[in-house]
């Protein structure tokens, strides 16, 4: 390669030489001898008035495509191809194909080759009427290879025919000998041509032919051209960014991308996707180096407009960003920004901007309001910013506990303008943020819903590893644990774990499958697995783990150590809004809990109770309110209590987890019985008889042994209070049986 | 014991479609490659009249010299563009002139 070319490439505006046209490797020869089987048949069916049927049309285009744009393929693969679903061909057509080749290679001779190459040959491929159009990508690939190999030079001609030879008789040999046998180590193999001189050699050279992966620079048999190169990086690129574990394994992609590398080394592009290779594997050293490597073969100037390095400093913000590195990604944003002023780029000025408010986690709504008016001559990727920014400001909205109209007025907005501009990913994206949303707001059922309904239409937004399926798969999850049913959450997980194995991605799931273990183990009285699982959420998210070490400790009934964290938690600052309600809740809790009965802590319960009504937050303010009644009951306040219970109901059976709605049957049922008078009370109890049976069951569902005996514990000690012997000694038995199995120590019953 | 608000991770990705969109003219290329060969067979099919003497094009000999020898990118299509061969193409045997023609033109002759 020139040195000049590499400076051209480099600073492209000095000089106008352009890059030459690729050789054409024997694929590209097999893959225009199938077109001319095919143009001619089509020749035919026109002469004879039988049209071809569209269909057959239709998947030999798609084949075309195919073969165009994808790497070379050794002819056995190709064999394959076009002899199985779905580009399989019809067998006229085929046999006319194989007839062709095995004549081309076989029992003609170089002439074979000039004849092709012929004008009048192309030509006929070119054909107005039965042929490709010229302009057309398949007619353009024709003249590029036709135009090469006129200018060819009969030494340059008869290696091409040689090796055309030799990539038909490999083929061959691999067709004949099995199916799918790679004979020359994978897809796109360089290869050293041996010498024709000698074709017994050729045999060895064919067993010793794995090796081979690092050919001399001969002729090679098939070689990237730039039109496939950009294919291929385009859609792995694409492919990492959404749906990770489509794409090609890191090492192979690594293989690939060197490949490219070394047959065009003047391609920026395949520098970068190495990058992105790295990157996705977290390897921060090496991620750095190939960075700086894809800067250095990126031209300075593009399209005479002065690029400069702004956009290499944004990438390395999000280097920093993603490894978690803020205070260099924040210096490498600052740098950026100056850059893109410097040189007047708006758009890595955007990108920069964008950058910087999500690492700060701010959002200057100023910013955001003053966009709305020039919504509509925006261009492509200042539409995404803006509908960015307004997912941001809803997540940072509804971390900070606004009123939920506002977050679904933006919400709207911006569905309004992906719908308009068809912008998938942020669609997807809006869909999980609105599952967040509802959910934050205790819409459990909806949010529920939202998630469901983007994993099943994941498909459509070809989105399968983004993360706004990640955190739906955690949501729902986890809504299904709650739900008690734990193999289809962990199902959920498995498949989350499939899809995106490593971080960043992987947070959602990996605390979700925290939660779950902590509450299992919580249900369980098994405290070690929880306290072990809060351990792995303290990585991922410290104050959550310190809320859900703080409820392990109140299950325990060890308050100290309880209200030590939840103290050391309420100091903080910058907790979001539902985690401070909660974290209040539950230090309401422990002194209740505790004995006494201090109106400090039913003040905390109102004053809470009032946080959430006002934010809308149905759901906390129903579990407030039956924390209330539990007090009252045992104030001796059984109206109020019951009042209580009565409006938070609906709420707890609508969007409460198992536990939840059992808890809730069971101390409507105590209630009730408490505002009976007393002889009453056996009537009612024998009437909600069903009612506790089926928070039991519940109960045992969720392996909640502890509130199981708590539950039969009750209905023993009630009927022996009323008389009923064998009731009361129906509900002791099964306590008892129950006991046996599970036996929880007796400090954990009566619990929370 | 509650759900969690799972929020989608909002960061924007990595590569900026402003690269991969680099769009490659390979029609206006590949036009003018054959433009260049159409008027190149055209200008050789002319025979020339008389004496044939060279016509000393853009020297792209060099490269030719500094060439691997197995890189076959033709630098054929950069001399194909100048006619500084001018031997007509139905002489089928070298004479004596062009030798001597060879001789001169050749930079590596001794």
């Amino acid at each position: 390669m020139n040195l000049f070319e590499e400076l051209d490439t480099l600073d492209p505006s000095s000089k106008l030489v352009p890059p030459r046209i690729e050789t054409p490797t024997p694929h590209k020869i097999a893959v225009l001898i199938l077109l001319k089987q095919y143009v001619k048949e089509k020749k035919n069916s026109m002469d004879s008035g039988i049209t071809m049927r569209p269909q057959r049309r239709r998947m030999f285009c798609m084949l075309m495509f195919k073969l165009i744009q994808e790497a070379d393929m050794t002819y056995n693969e190709l064999h394959n191809l076009i002899t199985n679903k779905p580009f399989k061909l019809d067998a006229l057509m085929l046999e006319s194909f194989e007839k062709a080749m095995s004549e081309f290679c076989g029992s003609a001779s170089i002439e074979a080759l000039f004849d092709f190459a012929e004008m009048q040959n192309i030509d006929t491929l070119l054909n107005e009427d039965y042929g490709v159009s010229q302009f057309s990508m398949v007619g353009v690939y024709v003249r590029r290879v036709a135009v090469v190999l006129e200018r060819f030079s009969f030494a340059e001609m008869m290696c091409m025919y040689r090796n055309i030879c030799l990539y038909y008789e490999r083929g061959i040999r691999a067709l004949s000998s099995g199916a799918r046998k790679l004979i020359v180590g994978g897809v796109l193999h360089r290869a050293q041509t041996p010498p024709p001189s000698a074709p017994e050699e050729e045999i060895h050279k064919d067993t010793a032919e794995p090796k081979q992966e690092q050919g001399e620079v001969g002729q090679p048999l098939s070689r990237w051209a730039p039109k496939q190169a950009k294919f291929f990086i385009n859609k792995q690129s694409e492919l990492l960014d959404n749906d990770e574990s489509s794409a090609l394994s890191p090492k192979q992609l690594q293989l690939k991308v060197q490949q490219i590398i070394e047959d065009l080394p003047l391609n920026t592009t395949s520098y970068f996707l190495g990058y992105m290779n790295q990157l996705r594997i977290r390897d921060y050293y090496n991620a750095l180096s190939a960075l700086h490597r894809a800067l250095d073969r990126s031209p300075v100037r593009l399209m005479s407009q002065e690029k400069g390095y702004q956009y290499f400093c944004i990438n390395l913000a999000v280097l920093h960003a993603t490894f978690g590195h803020r205070e260099e990604a924040l210096a490498a944003l600052r740098e950026s920004i100056m850059l893109a002023q410097e040189h007047g780029d708006k758009r890595s000025l955007n990108l920069a901007n964008t950058w910087h408010c999500l690492l700060r986690d701010e959002l200057p709504l100023s910013y955001v309001q003053r966009s709305v008016a020039d919504i509509s001559d925006a261009d492509g990727n200042l539409l995404q910013n803006y509908t960015l920014a307004l997912h941001f400001a809803v997540k940072l909205g509804t971390v900070a506990g606004y009123q939920p109209l506002r977050l679904f007025d933006l919400l709207q907005h911006s569905d309004q303008l992906t719908n308009r501009n068809n912008l998938s990913n942020h669609a997807s994206e809006a869909l999980a943020l609105r599952s967040a949303v509802w959910c934050a707001y205790g819409r459990h059922e909806l949010s529920a819903l939202y998630a469901q309904l983007l994993l099943s239409v994941r498909d459509r937004f070809n989105c399968s590893g983004s993360a706004g399926m990640g955190s739906a798969l955690a949501s729902y999850a986890m809504w299904l644990h709650l739900q008690g049913e734990l193999p289809l959450a962990r199902v959920l997980l498995h498949r989350a774990r499939e899809q995106l194995p490593r971080m960043p991605n992987a947070e959602c799931w990996m605390i979700s499958q925290c939660h779950v273990t902590i509450q299992s183990g919580i249900y369980r009285c098994r405290w070690h697995d929880a306290l072990k699982a809060c351990d792995q959420l303290h990585l991922l998210d410290p104050s959550a783990a310190m809320q859900q070490r703080a409820a392990i400790y109140v299950a325990k009934r060890e308050f100290f150590n309880a209200r030590r964290l939840l103290d050391k938690l309420a100091a903080k600052s910058e907790l979001p809004f539902l985690l401070r309600m909660r974290v209040q809740v539950l230090l309401a809790y422990c002194s209740l809990a505790e004995g006494n009965f201090s109106s400090e802590a039913v003040m905390l319960l109102l004053r809470v109770a009032e946080d959430m009504s006002e934010s809308q937050m149905d759901y906390e303010l129903a579990t407030v309110d039956m924390l209330l009644a539990q007090v009252l009951l045992m104030l001796g306040m059984p109206q109020k209590a019951y009042q209580a219970i009565k409006r938070s109901m609906d709420d707890i059976h609508i969007n409460g987890g198992l536990y939840e709605r059992a808890k809730a049957d069971f101390v409507f049922v105590r209630c009730l019985l408490a505002i009976k008078d007393a002889n009453a009370r056996k009537a009612q109890l024998l009437k909600s008889l069903d009612i506790l049976e089926r928070s039991a069951q519940s109960f045992k569902k969720l392996s909640a042994h502890a509130k199981v005996l708590d539950v039969y514990v009750f209905l023993a000690q009630r009927f022996n209070e009323y008389g009923e012997r064998t009731l009361r000694n129906k509900y002791a038995g099964e306590f008892r049986r129950y006991f046996m199995e599970h036996p929880i120590p007796r400090e954990y019953l009566g619990g929370p | 014991m509650s759900m969690i608000p799972f929020f989608p991770n909002l960061k924007p990705t990595v590569a900026n479609r402003f690269w991969f969109d680099m769009t490659s003219d390979d029609e206006m290329q590949t036009k003018r490659y054959e433009d260049e060969r159409r008027n190149w067979t055209a200008a050789t099919d002319l025979q020339p009249l008389g004496k044939v003497h060279t016509i000393t094009g853009v020297e792209t000999d060099d490269e030719d010299a500094n060439d691997d020898s197995e890189d076959t990118d033709s630098h054929d299509e950069e001399d194909d563009e100048t006619n500084d061969r001018v031997i007509p193409v139905t002489q089928d045997f070298y004479s004596a002139d062009d030798i001597q023609m060879n001789d001169e033109t050749s930079p590596t002759a001794p």
